[in-house]
């Protein structure tokens, strides 16, 4: 429900700030569950909204909250940062919300010097107080505000202080009940004639919304977008104006100095802090965190405690699952449906629970290892994993911040793809994006842990983890290989903040938990659930039988390749079933090998039928295979390209092949025998 | 100081900078500078193998002197005599602190280094330089991590007294 003010509309508010601020926790608090998570316009950088609701007078009021990207300027250098100016300069919102951590106060004023300039009234939150105070850096708001001119609230979001006051105070900001009248920061001296001569030189010239002020400046700060519309604009007014930026190419530096002497003016009656500096908790911690020895080994322990909760914790709920939700489902669909056609019953039962259900049984193993990734991510452990793994990640041409996502491929490839998010560089997103689906996800592990002892006994773990092994070495060959001609010669800028560690917010957490495993519900419930369906229909379709189906026909077709790598049809239809979700390759498996006779098992069944040599060649193949329907269908959203899509589908289908056909033939060269 | 004629004098006044890269390492705690009849003269004395433990961490030690120079002898100088040593972040030694002197790098790395902090003449504290890998640095109560590349193109002004008591 959204109620109009008594102006007769909705108040929309943009909710900005720097990284780690805790943006996310106030953006949580005021909208609750209320949240709807999309993407901006044609772009694939995520965008919240949400209502809150509060009451003046006895009067529900709603007001409509945008989450902008969390950016630390206004200048157009990443895709986060225009459309976070875009959004203020066209829509036009009636008030910024600027949020700034109070502990490194002078470094968000930056972000605020730049919202100055633009046409809308900014509310300034202040949080982190309880942040600050530890460190004896007091902020005064009340002089802080009387300096800026703009109303600062004071707040603590972890703990729910000061939430209330600021809707207050945006309420009547929105309302004009408070007098406006910011400070705004000036060029460094020398360059304000320049300034002024190119605001002359554009005249009226600014096409709207854009404010002139705003223009001129950012002309003069180099800014590529703003460049252009002007030159477009100008036409052949545009020389006078570029001779004068030829002329001032270091103006920068002007800005800039301009806006922290603005800040200082600003904070030096507001801030008190000890003059000399404290050795706090974070530099106590992070004296092992992020030492290059010390580091890496905490690093590896801490995947390795992630890892066995994972698989300790959640692989028996996952096998509960499977037996009392997708076994005893289908004996209950084919118990209800009794007298139903045998194809409705079939589709049911072999191909929706079987197959999009299946996936569905991973969800407690997805949780688990979400939930202790993101409350990694949340202390702000994982940009100190950053920091220490960017050493290794140079050596495959990427740099730290791509560990995160490909960290996040162990649980499920589809999160992993869209991580890829937070790599600045287009070109360095497009090379993790390829190699991500090389990371093992707990699907592919699950088929390694049912077949594995089959055939290797007490070395089973180790053959597990020489095959997890195998997928690094690929990933690491393949970035080496990959990283000349997808990203050429540029130079990947290494520029991480490393947040202060702080106590994770449970709810940010559960957030960042759902909002992954929604991702990945949403795949299962269309893509998986189509491509099940299409599967099933192709094994029992013309005939009703699986032995003469178009799946076999599509598996012989292929029997001369899969000699090579010593597997039958049976085993290379598994894994083309693999498509669908990894796991099925076991369900797929368990209907070609248990033909005839009831109560056979899967496991006397598949150890008559391979050696340990085709099962290393068939588990190698299954680990490196192409990715799934639901991995492929976030690859192609993400870069925006078929073309993209289909090689990295068809790379993994001659790595993986190439692999099975090593293992083979080298077995084979060997003696060890087929 | 005696009167004489002259039949010309020049003055030139304003500082100047003059920068060499040293081959070898410097002991910075026995550095001297004098100033005698309008000449400046700085002293580097190289360091000493045995005691070569803090010089390892600057393999280019690079020496500034500002000042002035005056005119012949009979106008005296006074001027003041300044000492830096600027070196690039990734040249400071762990520990260090410094001042923001100059960035070498284009407008997009300008922006993207003010937006997190990094200004000309902001206090600085590195807390890590390991020599290989990425640095950590304090400016502005926030801790940023440079890749080596970046690292080398913000030149910076070492402090005197590496710890505590210059701190912003």
């Amino acid at each position: 429900m959204e109620t109009p003010t008594r102006e007769g509309r909705t108040i929309t508010v943009a909710l900005a700030g720097q990284p780690n601020v805790g943006k996310s926790t106030v953006f949580n608090l005021l909208t609750g569950l209320s949240q709807h998570v999309g993407n901006w316009p044609g772009k694939t950088i995520e965008q919240k909204m949400g209502v809150h609701h509060h009451h003046r007078n006895g009067e529900d009021l709603a007001t409509r909250i945008v989450d902008l990207p969390g950016t630390y300027s206004l200048t157009a250098n990443s895709l986060e940062e225009r459309i976070a100016r875009d959004y203020i300069i066209k829509e036009h919102p009636d008030v910024v919300v600027m949020i700034a951590d109070a502990a490194a106060l002078e470094r968000n004023l930056y972000l605020l010097a730049e919202f100055l300039f633009l046409p809308v009234p900014v509310v300034l939150g202040l949080n982190m107080t309880d942040v600050a105070e530890r460190q004896e850096i007091h902020v005064s708001p009340r002089i802080l505000e009387a300096a800026l001119g703009v109303p600062v609230v004071p707040m603590v979001a972890t703990r729910n202080q000061g939430v209330r006051e600021l809707v207050e105070v945006v309420d009547r900001v929105a309302r004009g009940a408070v007098a406006y009248a910011p400070s705004r920061p000036e060029i460094r001296e020398d360059h304000r004639a320049v300034l002024e001569e190119i605001r002359n030189l554009l005249a009226n010239q600014v096409p709207e919304p854009y404010p002139a002020e705003w223009v001129a400046l950012k002309l003069l700060e180099g800014d590529e977008e703003i460049t252009r519309m002007m030159q477009e604009r100008l036409r052949e007014g545009w020389e006078a104006v570029r001779a004068v930026l030829t002329r001032h190419e270091d103006a920068m530096l002007a800005v800039a100095s301009g806006r922290y002497e603005w800040i200082g003016r600003m904070v030096r009656a507001a801030v008190t802090r000890p003059r000399v500096g404290q050795i706090t908790l974070t530099d106590r911690l992070d004296r092992v965190a992020t030492h290059p020895v010390w580091g890496l080994l905490l690093l590896l322990g801490i995947l390795g405690v992630v890892f066995w909760l994972t698989y300790s914790l959640g692989a028996p709920v996952q096998e509960l699952l499977d037996r009392y939700l997708v076994q005893s489902g289908a004996e209950w669909v084919r118990g209800m449906l009794a007298g139903a056609p045998w194809w409705l019953v079939g589709m049911l039962a072999d191909g929706v629970l079987a197959g999009a259900g299946t996936v569905i049984t991973f969800l407690p193993i997805l949780v688990i290892f979400f939930g202790v990734l993101g409350l990694l991510e949340d202390v702000g452990y994982m940009a100190r994993a950053a920091f220490i793994m960017d050493r290794f990640m140079h050596g495959i041409g990427l740099h730290g911040k791509s560990f995160l996502p490909l960290c996040l491929g162990f649980g499920c490839n589809v999160p992993a793809v869209l991580g890829a998010r937070i790599v600045d560089s287009p070109n360095a997103r497009l090379l993790t994006i390829l190699l991500a689906p090389l990371v093992p996800c707990t699907a592919r592990m699950a088929v390694v842990a049912v077949v594995a002892p089959i055939f290797f006994g007490a070395a089973a773990p180790w053959v597990s983890w020489g095959l997890v092994g195998l997928n690094l070495v690929v990933l690491a060959v393949l970035g080496i290989v990959l990283h000349r001609p997808v990203l050429g010669d540029e130079h990947l800028a290494f520029i991480l903040e490393i947040p202060l560690y702080h106590l994770p917010n449970l709810r940010t957490i559960g957030l960042s938990v759902w909002h992954r495993i929604l991702a990945f519900l949403k795949k299962a419930g269309t893509i998986t659930l189509a491509v099940s369906v299409i599967v099933w229909a192709l094994s029992v379709l013309p005939a009703g039988g699986i032995e003469s189906s178009y799946l076999v026909t599509v598996g012989n077709f292929l029997a001369p390749l899969g000699a090579w790598m010593g597997l039958e049809w049976r085993m290379l239809v598994a894994l083309l079933t693999s498509f669908v979700a990894k796991e099925n390759t076991i369900a797929t498996l368990g209907i070609l090998y248990r033909t005839g006779a009831e109560g056979s098992s899967l496991t006397g069944a598949l150890a008559g039928a391979l050696t340990p040599t085709t099962a290393l060649a068939f588990l190698a193949v299954q680990m490196l295979f192409i990715p799934c329907a639901a991995t492929v269908a976030v690859i192609r959203q993400e870069t925006g390209s078929w073309g993209w899509t289909g090689f990295s589908v068809a790379l993994l289908a001659v790595i993986s092949f190439g692999a099975g056909i090593v293992i083979f033939q080298g077995a084979a060269l060997l003696g060890l025998g087929g | 100081m005696k009167e004489e004629d002259y039949y010309c004098c020049e003055r030139w006044a304003g500082s100047f900078e003059r920068r060499l890269t040293l081959p070898s390492g410097v002991d910075a705690d026995k550095v001297k500078a004098t100033f005698k009849n309008g000449i400046p003269e700085v002293r580097l004395p190289k360091v000493d193998k045995a005691k070569g433990k803090r010089s390892r961490s600057r393999p280019s030690e690079t020496c500034q002197t500002a000042g002035g120079v005056s005119p012949p002898a009979v106008f005296g100088g006074r001027m003041a005599r300044t000492e830096k040593r600027i070196l690039s972040l990734g040249e400071l030694p762990e520990g260090a602190r410094a001042r923001l002197h100059r960035f070498q790098g284009g407008r997009e790395f300008l922006g993207r280094m003010a937006a997190l902090g990094f200004s000309v003449g902001a206090s600085l504290h590195l807390l890590q330089n390991t020599g290989r890998g990425p640095v950590i640095v304090l400016i502005r109560d926030t801790r940023v991590a440079l890749g080596r590349g970046e690292a080398s193109k913000v030149l910076v002004e070492q402090e005197e007294g590496e710890d505590g008591d210059s701190y912003p």
